[in-house]
């Protein structure tokens, strides 16, 4: 079904990164391809190998939920053509031209504007990310630290807390090389140097770094599936297709979006649902997630566990009856970093960030205790392992029953 | 404010404010300013579509027809008013060359 005479290819490509596409087309045409249009793959058709010259313009005034060219754009695009450059296709607010003959008026450009434009544009294209991604993803990183048990302890909560902090670093890289480049291009210009675009081989390293995490992601992701799969764990199973489901609709949309040429505001809208979309099952994830693995098997039996470990650390849930014949739970945590430890007692210990305990003592532990008042929970740090009980006053605890929770260590 | 923004003009903005100095098609103008620069000064389409977007939000050129996509620009009162002094600057640069260069050459 293939057609030999068209080719298509992914590239993902920033507004600051105009002049490596151009140089990626040129050397397209070299090879015998001619690009036709962009939809989110590039399509190229089969020409004879010569050499064809490329403009890539970053449009002011339009959008990237630009499908078609605006009536703004049609303007632009008679200046281009008073000056002998044919349209192309637009992919957004980025516009390619082609010259009508060889001897035609350079794009050249007021250096100066030309930056200020690209700045726009790429705050356009990445803002959402960079400034309603980020910071949601911090929020919800804070709020998966605040169970910090079960993020150690559970693999399935440890894989996902670390494929968001990957996203994280990937995001964080994003913007830090935009503001070294943005630095370094005002620079030049003060200087009277024209602005250096980054080059085709430096995009391909930025690609690269952010087709790394991507892939690791992926990964990730998958094995999630197949783990919770394997342990029978249906809710994150189905959890995580649902998302990847949810990924492949989008992509889908966003192709139909532009085959059917949809107007700025009607594009913008369907993204903005369906960004809002994969929010909501990114925050349904984080919490089924977090209700899924703080609810521990309870019985009513003497002593039933209830337990998790990872490489990280380990917890271990008892239930049982008290001499008096009240039913008490008991869970032993207990990491071999230090660090786990102390990041496991602050968690516990500040709920919301807030500190929240008083040191008590308990004589016949011979050990730290504190009392978290507001969920009635003793503290005890005995032989290498944090224990909790609840008790409302942990100082009546019998001897007897001591002696039993002290056992459960052994 | 227009005078501010504008304090020294670009060698493409002085020569688009001249052309403009007549009425002129926006598209015409590159070839106007080829033209009138013998050749010497090219205003690429991306340059001169935002400076004329820059220069009517400033007040320096209006629009002043405007038939399907074509859209005609004049130079307004303040547009001319900024010229001028650039004008003026330009001989004050080239008499004050004059006094002492015109001994060397």
């Amino acid at each position: 079904m293939k057609n030999p005479n068209t080719l298509r290819t992914f590239v993902a490509f920033r507004a600051n990164e105009c002049d490596a596409i151009k140089e990626y087309l040129e050397e397209m045409a070299q090879k015998g391809w001619k690009l036709k249009y962009i939809r989110t793959y590039f399509y190229f058709i089969k020409i004879e190998p010569q050499t064809l010259y490329y403009s890539v313009e970053v449009f002011s005034k339009g959008s990237i939920y630009d499908t078609t060219p605006t009536n703004d754009a049609k303007d632009y695009f008679d200046y281009y053509r008073q000056a002998g450059w044919e349209f192309v296709c637009n992919l957004g607010q980025i516009n390619i031209f082609v010259p009508e003959s060889e001897n035609t008026i350079p794009i050249e450009t007021d250096e100066k504007l030309k930056l200020k434009t690209i700045h726009k544009a790429m705050l356009k294209q990445n803002g959402q990310t960079w400034f309603v991604l980020c910071p949601l993803m911090l929020l919800l990183t804070a709020i998966q630290l605040m169970n910090f048990c079960n993020m150690t302890t559970n693999y399935i909560s440890l894989m996902f807390y670390i494929l968001q902090l990957i996203l994280f670093a990937a995001i964080i890289v994003q913007i830090v090389s935009f503001i070294t480049w943005s630095i370094k291009q005002r620079r030049r210009l003060k200087q009277g140097e024209p602005i250096q675009y980054v080059s085709k081989s430096s995009r391909r390293k930025r690609a690269a770094l952010q087709f790394v995490p991507l892939g690791i992601m992926t990964l990730v992701y998958l094995f999630a599936a197949v783990f919770s799969l394997i342990h029978k764990n249906y809710y994150i199973a189905s959890v995580i297709g649902l998302s990847l489901l949810l990924a492949l609709v989008v992509f889908l949309f966003s192709n139909f979006i532009q085959k059917k040429k949809l107007s700025r505001t009607a594009n913008k809208v369907v993204t903005h649902f369906f960004a809002l979309g994969a929010v909501f099952v990114g925050i349904m994830i984080c919490f089924i997630l977090m209700a899924l693995t703080d609810v521990d098997a309870h019985t009513d039996v003497e002593g039933a566990a209830s337990s998790s470990r990872t490489f990280l650390a380990s917890k271990t849930t008892y239930d049982f009856i008290l001499e008096d014949g009240t039913e008490m739970r008991v869970r032993l945590f207990k990491s071999d970093y230090d660090f786990v430890m102390n990041c496991y007692l602050y968690s516990e210990m500040h709920p919301f960030y807030i500190k929240m305990y008083e040191e008590i003592a308990l004589p016949e532990w011979n050990a730290k205790a504190t009392y978290t008042a507001y969920n009635n929970r003793c503290y005890i740090e005995y032989d290498g392992y944090v224990i909790w009980f609840f008790a409302k006053d942990p100082s009546l605890l019998e001897s007897s029953d001591i002696a039993r929770i002290k056992a459960l260590v052994n | 404010m227009a005078r501010e923004q504008f304090q020294t003009l670009s060698e493409p903005m002085y020569y688009v404010l001249l052309t403009l100095v007549d009425e002129c098609c926006g598209v015409d103008i590159m070839n106007q300013v080829t033209c009138i620069s013998n050749g010497r000064v090219v205003v690429g389409p991306g340059t001169l579509y935002a400076m004329l977007d820059k220069f009517q939000k400033a007040n320096v050129i209006m629009e002043t027809a405007c038939e399907g996509r074509k859209r005609n620009y004049l130079i307004t009162e303040s547009g001319k008013e900024l010229l001028i002094a650039e004008y003026n600057r330009l001989q004050i640069l080239t008499s004050d060359g004059k006094k002492i260069l015109e001994g060397v050459i």
